[in-house]
């Protein structure tokens, strides 16, 4: 079966050929060669020719943080028609979206709302201040816009990627 | 000596603690709140109780509980660590009126040397420099606007009463005053209950460097320089001991300066002299004194083989000093690397989540003084400090290669860390030439290059695991015919 692996913005295509449940033959830039990944405690070693890599692995369905010689990496794994077809997809659904959503960049309390829904804003004008761990952070408007929609409160603790508020872009046109 | 001492703090610095005073035979407390129940720190001490809810208002910095914890535990001492309540006179006071030995400093010191503006005044008393700027409480804008065009821009605002970062904005011209004095004044009240701020000349090219000073009244010594410049957000995140590229005859100025402002302040225990250094200029100036047990003290322990938890002991039982000046000889080299719960290729914004998986460095030159375990949420409510690695080298270039390889061998899985940033300043031409300074971070480029190798492995090892997860390879041979059927068939 043919995988396609992305890592760090480059893409790499595998043949893998399954021998046990830990071992594989594989074949990857025009080189075949057996290889196994076992469980060893907490860690995972993955077992080349001439070679045994100590791994950390996390993440499971084709997300995975790995973690080789002091660096974390997120992989991701996908069969390669899979791949191809939600390629096509997204493509197809690409319609330009004219409201942005602002999100907590940080977990954190919300000390201060600035914007109120319907506020006119432009770029750099603040929206919420967030109190994290040690910092007031000024979160701002990353465009010119509307203020559509206000989702939390002051006082509120927040998770990271938690919906602030919307903008809309104001059309350009006259 | 003291013969039970509870530790008003929380994480790595508790345990750090809870561990000579065990090594001494002291008993210890520990206190947690409702975020830290069944905590690390809480198992390492002999005892423990729950002080409050998460916010460490209610909790960490709530000082009748924990003074009544401590007198309801039959303590005879109050370590409190760093952070907290640690710099607090009012908390010293109240412990010593409570009966009970503040492991720290006087009332007075604190007092004194933790008004940021009053222990300015006190090193230009004793003839040591201060940085430019000017010496007067900042209220309003006004003020600030006339005291801005004194000093020049690029300046620095700083709380009065500040420490950790807090309540500090670098402000680069007029248009930036405004809104920058509003949030350091409001960071000042929230951390410090004083909104009061000062403003100094900003310095781009500065070093920070730091004297460890240990003192029974009586003796003053100084354990060498640390240089603490790799900073984000004003905190560090790399320290190390000696600084590199000071000479003997500055080394020497500067410890001198330490121990001259220790003095004056009738200074007991263990503290810190912070000083900056003009790179440009190539002049030294006090910034401030932290009258406490510092996070980055492990440098200081690794180059001289002192205990410094151990003499602040000694000290507050009214003992004196076990050493002398002469017995603080550094040898080789030591660098601490902050282990965050921190996005480094996000701006090191904080990162909270469950430790999955925690693996600790080990072998010869490794110290690790760690806050967590695996299986132990990191929540929004505190420091992102995990742990501190520590390692030490015979010099500079093997303790930077060590620090390499125990940050291979240390793994977090659960939350971001900074360990993968700490591995690439260890790389850094900048860092290795020791030329480094405060702006270090503003300018490292998170190296995102894969060798071809290691995208190889990452591709085998993500693929086999994807592998594995789905249905298990049957080694029956008997279903070998059917086997042809199942999904991940070739």
């Amino acid at each position: 079966m043919k995988y396609l692996i992305e890592v760090a913005g480059r893409q790499l295509e595998v043949q893998v050929s399954r021998q046990s449940q830990t071992e594989a033959v594989v074949e990857m830039r025009e080189k075949r060669q057996g290889v196994e990944l076992k469980r060893v405690g907490q860690n995972y070693v993955l077992l080349l020719e001439g070679r045994s890599i100590d791994l950390g692995i996390s993440g499971q369905n084709g997300q995975y943080k790995i973690q080789l010689a002091g660096q974390e990496y997120e992989v991701h794994v996908e069969r390669a028609l899979l791949q191809k077809y939600k390629q096509f997809l997204k493509q197809a659904q690409s319609a330009a979206q004219s409201e942005e959503k602002i999100v907590a960049p940080m977990p954190g309390l919300i000390l201060k709302i600035e914007a109120q829904p319907g506020q006119h804003v432009q770029a750099g004008d603040k929206l919420v201040i967030i109190d994290a761990m040690k910092m007031e952070n000024e979160i701002r408007a990353p465009h010119d816009g509307i203020v559509e929609k206000v989702a939390v409160q002051e006082k509120q603790q927040v998770e990271k990627g938690a919906l602030l508020c919307s903008i809309r872009r104001v059309s350009e046109e006259p | 000596m003291l013969k039970k001492v509870l530790v008003a703090n929380r994480g790595e610095i508790a345990i750090r603690i809870f561990r000579t005073c065990k090594e001494l035979g002291i008993r210890t407390v520990a206190v947690y709140s409702e975020a830290d129940r069944g905590a690390l720190h809480t198992r390492f001490a002999d005892e423990a109780f729950q002080i409050g809810p998460p916010p460490a208002a209610e909790s960490y910095l709530q000082m009748e509980k924990i003074i009544g914890v401590a007198k309801g535990s039959n303590c005879d001492g109050i370590h409190p660590g760093y952070g907290f309540l640690s710099e607090n006179e009012d908390f010293a006071q109240a412990s010593e009126d409570a009966g009970l030995i503040f492991v720290g400093p006087s009332p007075e010191a604190i007092r004194l040397l933790g008004d940021k503006i009053a222990a300015r005044a006190l090193a230009q008393q004793n003839g040591v420099p201060t940085v430019p700027g000017v010496g007067q409480p900042i209220q309003d804008l006004l003020t600030a606007q006339k005291a801005a065009k004194e000093i020049g821009f690029p300046l620095l605002i700083k709380a009065a009463a500040g420490g950790g970062g807090k309540g500090m904005r670098v402000v680069q011209n007029e248009s930036e005053l405004k809104d920058a004095l509003t949030r350091a004044q409001s960071e000042a009240q929230a951390a410090f209950g004083d909104p009061t701020v000062f403003i100094e000349k900003f310095i781009p090219k500065a070093k920070h460097i730091e004297v460890q000073i240990l003192s029974d009244a009586k003796n003053f010594l100084y354990l060498g320089e640390r240089e603490c410049s790799v900073q984000r957000r004003h905190q560090k995140l790399i320290e190390e001991s000696p600084a590199p590229k000071l000479t003997q005859l500055l080394r020497d100025t500067i410890c001198e300066a330490a121990i001259k402002v220790a003095k004056a302040a009738r200074y007991k225990s263990a503290g810190t002299v912070e000083f900056l250094f003009d790179t440009e200029a190539q002049k030294f100036y006090f910034l401030e004194v932290n009258t406490r047990l510092q996070v980055e003290h492990p440098v200081t322990e690794m180059v001289t083989g002192i205990d410094i938890v151990k003499e602040q002991l000694r000290v507050a039982a009214g003992q004196t000093l076990s050493i002398t000046q002469s017995d603080v000889r550094p040898r080789g080299h030591a660098i601490e690397c902050r282990i965050c719960a921190e996005d480094f290729q996000d701006q090191f914004l904080p990162s909270t989540g469950f430790i999955e998986e925690l693996n600790l460095p080990t072998g010869p030159g490794v110290r690790v003084d760690q806050g967590i375990s695996q299986g132990e949420h990191i929540t929004p409510f505190y420091d992102p400090l995990m742990a501190k690695l520590i390692v030490w080298g015979e010099n500079r270039v093997s303790a930077i290669e060590r620090a390499k390889r125990a940050l291979e061998e240390f793994r977090v899985f659960g939350v971001k860390t900074t360990i993968g940033f700490h591995h690439q300043a260890m790389d850094d031409a900048l860092f290795r030439s020791g030329e480094y300074t405060t702006d270090f971070i503003k300018h490292f480029q998170p190296k995102r290059t894969l060798t071809d190798e290691e995208l190889e492995m990452l591709a085998l090892a993500a693929v086999l695991k994807h592998t594995q997860e789905s249905v298990p390879f049957s080694t029956n041979s008997d279903s070998d015919a059917s086997a042809w059927k199942r999904p991940d068939r070739v």
